[in-house]
């Protein structure tokens, strides 16, 4: 019993040092900054994200100009996080007016992905939330996946460095390419459509103007409508009178002369 | 971009320089470290910890988990809320010191998430329950996504009066929108009942979706616009 | 002498050549108060960051490392230039980070870590303070104030340098233990009047581990006060003099055997009861929330963290001043000794703040290290094994003294400042190797037999694992 005793306080020992000497060791490869043991923390958002995997299920992006208002997006979520107007553009398609997408209730499954007819709506490996800085507009766009290339880490990084520097101070060399990262279709996809990433002043201008269009439209057809109805009835009333013109006057039993 | 809506000398003749300063060096302290709710109830929890793990270490932001919400000042609320669990979140929620922040995390506690539709026994968003400051959209998000609202949560902490506060309601924190504070309560406070504690469902039924404002922060905080 | 003599010379300059009760009385607050506020105040605030820099380096990431000093920089500079607008002072601000040295060490600040001290300072002192309606008053307010006391008090008889001492009283080692005794008060009443079921349970276990780890340590004292002969905390210090520039060799944890395995009971003993990790079940946060400090917010929870990093640099200190030979220097004790006294206490207390920050780094490691062990492994390691060695120990050393004196009688050790040389076994170079020796090689076989009788795997596992 004794020796048991003396048994175990060795194992413990032993399990004691064992442990102490993988930690030491961990001290100090990270505090060197060499070995197995370094530190592996990435200092976001001093560093630029980690690149995720092709098919990781971030953000939503709609490219509006293809959109066709069919609502199928709308059917298939299964939490109704979709919301829509279309209108007709000049060539009678049905455009996008106001597209929006509750970034509270969506839950990123992806099926509304699967069932857009035109493929306008697509899924991004974006998942930085920080579009009213600058540098994470660029990031933004570039996780947005609607570049032609794909981006490596140390260019992320000089995206990174690159934007968050005034534009004047950027050599001609920086200036182009930093131009050759971002999207080519303009700001004005990030912001009206298909994310809701509106400020609250542009969201204003937008409703304001569409609610004039739609007043418009409604003067327009009440007025045509109203027209049209005047018309009808002034034809009507021709057509009475045209009617009691051509009918003898007199009583309608064909007359009975005194 | 000058908020009007922010206390500054200039802005408010009541306001003196002292207590400006000695402010905004207590808003500092806290900013620099929030200490966050060892709270976690499904799947965003996980993330969480994650974030608090080795690879997105928010121990370097200074944020440690306490177990005690005596000793926290920032209850992140991962994970889905159910009826059952709501008037515990209230709970804890009210027995944190002040000042005291929430950010809701996911889905789930952002607006019921996937159960938001058909589930008899998820809270859809736990703002019906308690006051949230900041909105983190995801499924789970990303714990990059997390160390966002942290840091859009920190701009709001920045903006917390502790001294100058003299005829202010001390519920209402005072500042501007933050990035992803949505649903603009009542004084401009994130969150439906930040002014009123005890005030509890406000109903978003079919009235429009919900879409965090980003973008610049908004000119909020009572008075005329 | 009963106190050190800074005591008497404060007490005399305050109220003449005949102190009365009073000036002693300032005196020894003051002399206790000084290697307190300068020495172990700041290295308990930094022991904070000190753990969060070591976990974080021990799990693969960095720790604090965002948080400057910016913070009260602006507020330096706002309040010294309050009569410049805003933008000015900002400039100003710019202007002195931008000096040569200010960046770099603002730099470092943050780096270390040093910055985030005092962002969480400054936050918690602006915590609401909550007082809870079910608490029982008086006693949930006093708590916090008597763990402090207990975790400072002790540092009264703890020799800093060679008049930095406040209490030289015979029973130096028995008044540490004594009043490292309130501590115990403070968690019970901190369990109690939190008028909640979790703290309770959590204060009944906290109450249960540092009494039952009282007895190893006491155990331990035990040890040295008989190869030394005195409690006096300063004359055992004194007793670890041997007078030549190799001082390292007089400590008493080169001694003898049993000497150094009572320095590791007394410091296993000691974190237990300072409830530092693997035993702190008391505060464990996936059973108990928080423990005893539950209730406890903002400036209230802050004294029971600065008393829970005192007490381990008391534990540091006391396993110092017992085994490694207190605040003197492994190499070159005479030469230091014969330096002017302003400079001699200044690096003595220097040592001794480098060697209780090793026991904290220590003890900050082993937190890392281990997982938490059960409430009744807690008892049963105390019991069952810590007691049993001490006894072991004690019997061992007795013996040693014995031998030795008898082979060899008592020499007086050289005078160490104005403490007159002490009395050691007089062991020659062979007398020690044999004291080493002896016991070792019988522990050793004792612990081959009892390897070969129980430590073999179970022969199913060892043909699994291919005999690891």
């Amino acid at each position: 019993m004794i020796l048991a005793w003396v048994n175990g306080i060795y194992e413990g020992v032993d399990a004691f040092l064992t442990g102490m000497g993988t930690t030491a060791r961990f001290l100090v490869e990270n505090v060197r900054g060499q070995g197995g043991a370094t530190a592996v923390t990435r200092q976001y958002p001093q560093q630029p994200a980690e690149i995720v995997g092709e098919r990781v299920r971030g953000h939503l992006f709609n490219k509006a100009d293809i959109c066709i208002v069919c609502h199928a997006c709308d059917k298939a979520c299964p939490v109704d996080c979709f919301s829509m107007d279309g209108e007709r553009d000049a060539n009678n398609k049905m455009r996008a007016s106001r597209f929006d997408i509750d970034l509270s209730k969506c839950i990123y499954c992806g099926l509304c992905v699967r069932a857009c007819p035109t493929d306008s709506l697509s899924m991004t490996t974006g998942f930085e939330i920080d579009p009213h800085t600058d540098a994470g507009r660029y990031l933004f766009r570039r996780n947005t996946g609607q570049l032609d290339r794909k981006l490596d880490a140390p260019d992320v990084v000089r995206m990174a460095q690159l934007a968050n520097q005034p534009r004047e101070s950027l050599s001609a060399e920086d200036r182009a390419w930093l131009d050759s990262v971002v999207d080519p279709a303009g700001e004005h996809l990030i912001g009206m459509y298909g994310l809701g990433y509106f400020t609250p002043e542009e969201k204003a201008k937008a409703d304001a103007e569409r609610e004039r269009k739609k007043k418009e439209k409604e003067a327009a057809a009440a007025a045509a409508k109203a027209a049209k109805a005047a018309l009808e009835k002034a034809a009507a009333e021709k057509a009475l009178a045209a009617k009691e013109a051509a009918t003898p006057a007199g009583r309608p039993d064909g007359g009975n002369a005194p | 971009m000058v908020d009007p809506g922010i206390a500054r000398p200039g802005n408010d003749p009541d306001e003196q320089v002292l207590v400006t300063t000695v402010d905004e060096f207590l808003a500092w302290g806290k900013e620099n470290s929030l200490f966050y709710l060892l709270f976690a109830t499904a799947c965003c929890g996980i993330e969480l910890m994650q974030t608090g793990g080795p690879r997105y270490d928010v121990d370097r932001l200074g944020m440690i988990p306490r177990a005690t919400p005596r000793q926290a000042d920032l209850m992140i609320v991962a994970g889905t809320i159910t009826h059952k669990m709501a008037s515990r979140v209230r709970t804890l929620w009210e027995q944190m010191t002040e000042p005291r922040w929430v950010v809701s995390m996911g889905s789930c506690a952002n607006s019921g998430g996937p159960f938001s539709k058909w589930s008899y026994s998820v809270l859809n968003g736990v703002d019906k329950y308690i006051p949230v400051d900041v909105y983190i959209p995801g499924c789970p998000p990303r714990p990059e996504a997390l160390i966002d609202g942290v840091m859009a949560l920190r701009e709001r902490v920045r903006k917390y009066r502790t001294l100058g506060m003299r005829d202010r309601d001390p519920h209402v924190v005072q500042g501007g929108d933050c990035a992803f504070g949505s649903h603009p309560g009542r004084d401009g406070a994130c969150g439906p009942s930040s002014a009123a504690p005890g005030a509890l469902a406000m109903s978003r039924g079919d009235e429009s979706p919900r879409t965090p404002q980003s973008g610049k922060p908004a000119q909020v905080n009572g008075g005329p616009a | 002498m009963e106190f050190g003599p800074a005591v008497n010379t404060i007490a005399t300059w305050i109220s003449g050549p005949d102190p009365s009760w009073w000036a002693v009385g300032i005196g020894l607050v003051a002399v206790w108060v000084i290697p307190v506020l300068a020495i172990v105040f700041p290295v308990a605030a930094v022991g904070q960051i000190i753990e969060r820099k070591v976990a974080a380096a021990m799990q693969r990431r960095h720790g604090p490392n965002t948080v400057g000093m910016d913070g009260i920089l602006r507020l330096v500079v706002r309040l010294a230039f309050f009569f410049l607008p805003r933008a000015a002072q900002d400039r100003i601000q710019a202007r002195i980070t931008a000096l040569p040295g200010v960046g770099w060490t603002l730099g470092l600040l943050q780096r270390s870590g040093l910055g985030q001290l005092a962002a969480d300072g400054v936050k918690m002192i602006g915590k609401e303070d909550i007082v809870p309606a079910g608490t029982d008053g008086l006693v949930f307010r006093a708590a916090p104030y008597l763990a402090l006391v207990g975790a400072f008090l002790p540092f009264a008889a703890i020799p800093f340098a060679q008049n930095l001492v406040a209490l030289e009283v015979p029973v130096g080692a028995l008044y540490v233990v004594a009043a490292s005794g309130f501590t115990v008060v403070g968690l019970l009443m901190a369990g109690w009047g939190s008028g909640n079921k979790f703290s309770l349970l959590g204060g009944m276990r906290a109450v249960a581990q540092v009494v039952s780890y009282e007895i190893p340590v006491g155990l331990a004292i035990a040890g040295v006060v008989l190869w030394c002969g005195t409690m006096d905390l300063h004359q055992i210090v004194a007793h670890q003099y041997n007078g030549q520039w190799y001082s390292f060799l007089g400590w008493n944890i080169f001694q003898s055997p049993f000497l150094a395995l009572l320095a590791c009971l007394l410091f296993f003993a000691g974190l237990a009861e300072c409830q530092r990790t693997p035993f702190d079940m008391a505060e464990a946060e996936s059973e108990l929330v928080s423990g005893f400090n539950t209730e406890y917010s903002g400036l209230r929870w802050g004294m029971f963290a600065m008393a829970e990093y005192s007490e381990m640099i008391l534990v540091g200190a006391l396993v110092s001043t017992l085994f490694l030979g207190g605040y003197q220097s492994p190499i070159g004790e005479p030469w230091i000794m014969s330096l002017p006294g302003w400079l001699e206490t200044i690096i003595h207390a220097g040592i001794l703040l480098v060697k209780f920050t090793l026991g904290v780094v220590l003890m900050v490691w082993i937190r890392w290290t281990l997982p938490r062990f059960r409430v009744d492994q807690v008892m049963r390691l105390c019991w069952l094994t810590l007691v049993p060695l001490c006894l072991l120990s004690l019997f061992g050393l007795a013996l040693t003294m014995l031998l030795g004196g008898l082979a060899g009688g008592v020499h007086t050790g050289p005078a160490y400042g104005r403490i007159p040389g002490m009395q050691h076994i007089n062991l020659d170079a062979l007398g020690w190797l044999v004291t080493w020796v002896v016991p070792v090689g019988f522990a050793a076989v004792l612990v081959a037999v009892a390897r070969r009788r129980h430590g073999q795997m179970h022969p199913a596992l060892k043909q699994l694992t291919g005999g690891a």
